[in-house]
């Protein structure tokens, strides 16, 4: 029964995809979405039915559904493997999924190209389905190729748009660099160990030497660098905005994405063995969480700003891998699943409401107009800035306190820092939209409205989780996830770490991110409009408001100022310098591929152009010859046969 | 049917292209009926082939054989294996497609199609032929007919046309004109690729008379040269006879593959032709080069195969990363598919330099497989030629508002081409890539390169024909509506994605051909080895069956029915 449930779950999407895809003209709108986010829901009621199996009896299941190639030395099926890992992956993309299908019937309302939508939407679904569900490499990439592929799709949605075509194109070939890399470390998996199935690789690592191990350790990882949007190869994902919000809900910021880092919990068994990959792993979270973090503060868009805050979340869950807290890495995917796509959907709602205006100077004040909104917003701000009892807390802060208590003091110092980046800009986005005077035009002030039900309801439920899903693994190290990931991620922290330290540290994370709104709220909110009413009512604070005024002065000065600057430095980085290298390796290239052209034309054909001219003249001579005079003939024939009679005679003579 | 299968495949489209010479062109359907009839009969012959041949007895079946010349030693013998089979199948597909691809030629319609049928019938009698003659016969009949469909039916560059005036008379001196690279005329075209190719050919020729010379069995039939001919060991020229026959061969049928450096006059040809003689060219015709390399030297010189193969990983690599930059570089639609192609065709080198089990299969399959992603991309940018009278890619834009349907189908065809999971590319991708990996990692590497590459110039040419803004000029095209004018396009998708999901029929015919040639290949033992006496090893090693070899000591496992059986 759970076999045939486990093989139902991407079959429902599929089905979805084949009759929206071909029949879909035929039939109304409502048809189309509603077959779109039933297979959806359909699939993870089937996933909450196989999740209840596991968890009473806690096996997994591993089901052949398609035995695809096979043959002597090579055998390839279409299996599908469910344990805790995939369990959790399959709750969140099938959850949210469902909650963004439905959200999108009512954002989509009315585009052109509505069920073409929702097809490409259900195709990523059974695409990441396949990616989570598979039980070999070959099932992964392809599901990590769908995705991919309905990524570009989806982002290219409006193809009129010059930039959307060119964000597409720039996320898929990005991807495809990662890709190239995951591709190799595919080929060297299966010249190593003869085969692709994960528990067959598992079971043999001890065979590999540390070399391999880091060699395959790495390539993964470029593979997951591309897909997770790491450093170096983040720069699409803030691009991919481009698409309708829903897509950067779902793809961009809570399933797709996160593809890498469950790619490398799944084969934590390789990292585990090379201990530079993980090193490399970490730092590269390290750096990206902190970097993307310090982007985020001068952005100006309310989708890229939370672009650069998906970047930078998904390098802490990069940090957690790299010091072997896998269990807090996936426990903070699910958490991050949670509340970013509430923030874009959110986000998609003020869009909507405001006429498709994405800029946030031109915001502002709109708590009153779109009280729903802005109080989901204000949720899912909270939980992403780590703010205790929201979700975000809990997973972050065991990340932190993780990479604490394993002494990798560097990691959590960047961590920390960006953890009150984090807090700051969510906080800065929050009051700049939703408080202060309007600064919208007059035009859409007028047609604000808050969204209909069919969006805000699934946002309801997105808020009660990113509210109640930290609890999922509280206590902390010992929650119930942390017990149902043992058997495929292991406890992470073996050594004993006192109560009295843990709690330290939890408050030193919840100090960070109320340091980041204090921040937040005192530069965007306090210093605008505060002072004047203040000073009124309270005279005694008046003094202190006003020096704090100069510290204002004195921390724009030596904190926000630089702070921006190096924000603003390192967009400019990261458009000039690392957009550049793209480039450069684009311009050369198309350097080579000019010289090989001017070989081609030039060396090639101009060689055997020259070999067909000298027969032109050759022949151009010869033609003389045929003067169409008999008596030249004549001569020639005469003069032929005497030549030939002295040759005979010569020939005689020998 | 039976066994006169391959009678049906081979001489359906002559018929067809024999009825035609009695119809008048002015009934411009029956015209069109008699190709698509005769071209469907072939279609559905090569579909029962594809089925019916047991890749657990393997070997050549639907043998056919008629004495021609007992003196000379030549029959017409025919014959697949599981190297062929597919082969054929991918050609009779590929004509069927071609015919409603050139649905609306107005022009002396009755004649291309007669061409058209004679260049398909002549590709799919090298799949079939067993004897060298025939098998040469029929390459040479493949070509011919390029000419006529070039010269008479294709089309002229941007540049040709902006060097000349609207009579074709030249605007600048003959020396420049000559010697300019975008100047060719379709007739250049068609005289560059006639030539180069015979050219070749003659080598080729010479290395097949060679064998028959020097074998001395006097016939001309690969199934006794294999067996018996014995031509290791000749000196000659301070070398031995059998790789001078080697190189021959070799080099002779891989500037129709077509190889690096030989390469020049596929893209010129591809622009110059029209689509369906693109998508035939494309698809089938490069394939000959694999193919009778395949069936001719690997059959017949196993040991010079494995000495000298590695010419070929070498080159290969120049093919797949100097096309890929190429066509990058290139500005007109088919020069950019057709470089795309001979990149493409370094892959099929890559599987066959590697003599390896699963590389070989995937190279095989990576032949059918491109046939239908090129075939794809050929017919798409013929049909955006027809409406928009151009193929250059700076000047077009925006075309997916008005062709939907040939947009969608253009990311499908790229995927294919790119080798994305789902079109069964992919799979012939791994096999190669995976199987070369032990012998050639850094061409591995560079294939993997390449990929990235092809998909950077696939997707920069998506970008510059469907979106953007559209020039107004092309708002009078029309996208594909018509069930003739989509069925192509439908069939070549289909069975690009079918064979993805059900590969398992392809693969099983695929490998029954593969196996024993391989074993063949390399389970020899050296002949360089000193200490035996070299004719007597050899003796040992033709009388022993690949079953018998395959319980030689080695790494490699064999005979994948067996254990198929057993699951």
């Amino acid at each position: 029964m759970t076999d045939l449930l486990i093989k139902l779950i991407p079959l429902f999407p599929l089905l979805a995809v084949i009759l929206n895809g071909f029949l879909g003209r035929r039939y109304s709108h409502e048809t189309a979405h509603r077959l779109a986010w039933g297979s959806v829901g359909l699939s993870f009621l089937s996933t909450i039915a196989v999740f209840v199996d596991i968890l009473r009896t806690g096996t997994s299941h591993e089901v052949i559904a398609y035995q695809w190639i096979f043959g002597g030395d090579l055998s390839i099926n279409l299996a599908y493997l469910v344990d805790p890992l995939t369990c959790i992956m399959l709750l969140v993309v099938t959850g949210v999924g469902l909650l963004i299908h439905i959200y999108s019937v009512g954002y989509m309302h009315g585009e052109s190209g509505f069920t073409r939508f929702f097809t490409y939407m259900n195709l990523f679904m059974v695409s990441m389905l396949l990616l989570v569900m598979g039980n070999n490499y070959v099932v992964l990439f392809i599901g990590w190729e769908g995705v991919g592929l309905c990524s570009y799709l989806l982002i290219g949605y409006y193809y009129d748009k010059v930039s959307a075509a060119k964000a597409a194109s720039k996320a898929f070939v990005v991807n495809r660099i990662g890709d190239a890399g995951f591709l190799l470390a595919i080929f060297l998996v299966f010249v190593n160990f003869k085969t692709l199935d994960y528990t067959k690789v598992f079971a043999q690592i001890g065979l590999l030497s540390p070399e391999m191990a880091t060699a395959i350790a790495l390539c993964l990882l470029v593979g997951a660098v591309g897909k997770s949007a790491q450093i170096p190869l983040y720069t699409w994902l803030p691009d991919a905005m481009e698409g309708p919000t829903p897509v950067s809900a779902l793809i961009h910021a809570a399933t797709m994405v996160t593809a890498g880092v469950y790619m490398i919990v799944r084969n934590h068994v390789i990292f585990d063995s090379s201990p530079t990959a993980m090193a490399i792993v970490g730092i590269i979270g390290g750096i990206t969480a902190l970097f993307a973090a310090t982007i985020g503060l001068v952005q100006t868009d309310i989708k890229r700003v939370l672009a650069y805050s998906t970047v930078s979340q998904l390098g802490y869950m990069f940090l957690g891998c790299g010091i072997g807290a896998y269990t807090a890495a996936i426990f903070h995917l699910m958490t991050h699943a949670f509340f970013k796509a509430l923030l874009f959907l959110t986000a998609g709602s003020v869009i909507h409401a405001l006429s498709g205006e994405q800029d946030i100077r031109k915001m502002g004040g709109l708590s009153s107009k779109i009280p729903w909104t802005h109080r989901l917003f204000l949720i899912g701000t909270i939980a992403i800035a780590g703010i205790p009892p929201l979700a975000g807390f809990w997973s972050k802060d065991e990340i932190l306190a993780h990479a604490f208590t394993h002494h990798h003091y560097l990691l959590y110092g960047m961590a920390a820092l960006g953890a009150l980046l984090t807090s700051f800009y969510m906080f800065r986005l929050m009051y700049l939209t939703f408080y202060g005077t309007s600064r919208m035009d007059h035009h859409t002030e007028e047609h604000v409205h808050e969204s209909p039900m069919v969006m805000v309801g699934p946002l309801m439920v997105l808020g009660v989780l990113s509210i109640l899903g930290g609890f999922l693994g509280f206590p902390p190290e010992h929650g119930w996830l942390h017990q149902f990931l043992e058997p495929v991620a292991g406890l992470g922290g073996e050594h004993a770490v006192s109560t009295g330290l843990v709690l330290t540290l939890m408050m030193v994370a919840t100090g960070i991110a109320l340091l980041g709104w204090a921040l937040a709220h005192y530069f965007y909110s306090v210093n605008l409009s505060a002072p004047d009413r203040l000073a009124e009512q309270f005279r005694a604070a008046y003094t202190t408001l006003l020096n704090k005024y100069y510290i204002d002065e004195l921390y724009d000065l030596i904190w926000v100022e630089p702070t921006k600057t190096v924000g603003r430095w390192l967009d400019w980085f990261d458009r000039v310098v690392i957009d550049g290298l793209v480039h450069a390796v684009a311009q050369l290239a198309d350097l080579v591929a000019a010289a090989s052209t001017w070989a081609e034309k030039y060396v090639i054909y101009g060689g055997l152009n020259a070999i067909g001219y000298g027969n032109h003249l050759a022949a151009r001579q010869w033609r003389q010859l045929q003067s169409g005079m008999v008596h030249h003939y004549a001569a020639v024939i005469v003069a032929g046969i005497f030549l030939l009679a002295v040759i005979v005679q010569l020939i005689m003579q020998l | 049917m039976g066994d006169l299968t391959l009678l049906f495949i081979l001489f359906a489209p002559f018929a067809g292209a024999i009825a035609l010479i009695f119809v008048s062109n002015r009934q411009t359907m029956l015209v069109r009926g008699i190709a698509a009839g005769s071209a469907f009969v072939s279609l559905l012959a090569s579909l029962y082939l594809f089925y019916a041949y047991d890749p657990v007895k393997g070997g050549f079946q639907f043998v056919q054989r008629f004495e021609w010349s007992r003196q000379l030693g030549i029959s017409l013998h025919l014959g697949v294996d599981g190297i062929g089979t597919p082969l054929v199948l991918a050609s009779s597909i590929l004509l069927f497609a071609g015919i409603f691809v050139s649905w609306h030629i107005k022009d002396r319609t009755k004649e291309f199609y007669i061409w058209l049928l004679i260049l398909a019938a002549a590709t799919i009698g090298v799949f079939m032929s067993l004897d060298l003659f025939f098998l040469f016969f029929f390459y040479e009949m493949s070509v011919i007919p390029m000419y006529l469909l070039l010269g008479m039916w294709g089309s002229h560059t941007k540049t040709y046309n902006e060097m000349t005036d609207p009579e074709g008379l030249k605007l600048r001196d003959s020396v420049g004109f000559i010697f300019n690279f975008g100047s060719n005329s379709k007739e250049y075209a068609a005289m560059k690729l006639v030539l180069f190719l015979s050219a070749f050919a003659v080598a080729a020729l010479m290395g097949i008379l060679l064998i028959y010379k020097y074998s001395g069995l006097n016939t001309f039939d690969i199934l006794v040269l294999r067996e018996q001919a014995k031509l290791m060991n000749i000196p000659v020229l301070g070398t031995t006879l059998d790789k001078i026959i080697w190189i021959l061969i070799f080099f002779g049928f891989a500037s129709i593959a077509p190889l690096w450096p030989l390469h020049s006059w596929s893209p010129v040809g591809h622009a110059a032709a029209p689509a369906a003689t693109s998508m035939l060219h494309a698809g089938v015709l490069m394939k000959l080069g694999h193919f009778s390399i395949i069936r001719v030297a690997f059959e017949i010189l196993p040991e010079t195969t494995r000495e000298l193969m590695p010419i070929a990983a070498v080159l290969c690599m120049f093919s797949i990363v100097y096309g890929g930059f190429v066509a990058f570089y290139a500005k007109d639609t088919k020069y950019v598919i057709g470089y795309s192609s001979s990149s493409h065709m370094g892959y099929v080198f890559l599987g066959m330099a590697a003599l390896d089990y699963i590389s070989l299969t995937g190279a095989v399959m990576y032949m059918f497989a491109h046939a239908m992603a090129t075939g794809m991309l050929f017919a798409m940018a013929g049909w955006v030629y027809d409406q928009t009278h151009t193929r250059d890619i700076p000047s077009l834009g925006g075309l997916s508002n008005r062709m939907p349907f040939i947009s969608g189908c253009f990311v499908v065809g790229c995927m294919a081409s790119i080798g994305v999971p789902g079109t069964v590319n992919f799979i012939a991708e791994v096999m190669i890539i995976v199987g070369s990996w032990n012998k050639y990692p850094l061409q591995v590497i560079v294939a993997v390169v390449g990929i990235v590459l092809t998909l950077a110039y696939l997707f920069k040419m998506m970008r510059g024909l469907f979106y953007g803004p559209m020039d107004q000029k092309y708002s009078h095209a029309h996208d594909a509506v018509s069930l003739p004018d989509r069925l192509p396009l439908l069939i070549m998708i289909s069975v690009s994605i079918g064979f993805f999901f059900f590969p398992m029929h392809l693969y099983d015919v695929v490998r029954s051909g593969v196996d024993p040639l391989i074993a063949k290949i390399t389970r020899v033992v050296p002949v360089a080895s000193h200490d035996r006496e070299p004719s007597a090893v050899k003796h040992e090693a033709r009388a022993a069956s690949p079953q018998d070899l395959a319980a030689l000591p080695g790494d490699s496992p064999l005979t994948p029915y067996v254990s198929r059986s057993d699951q």
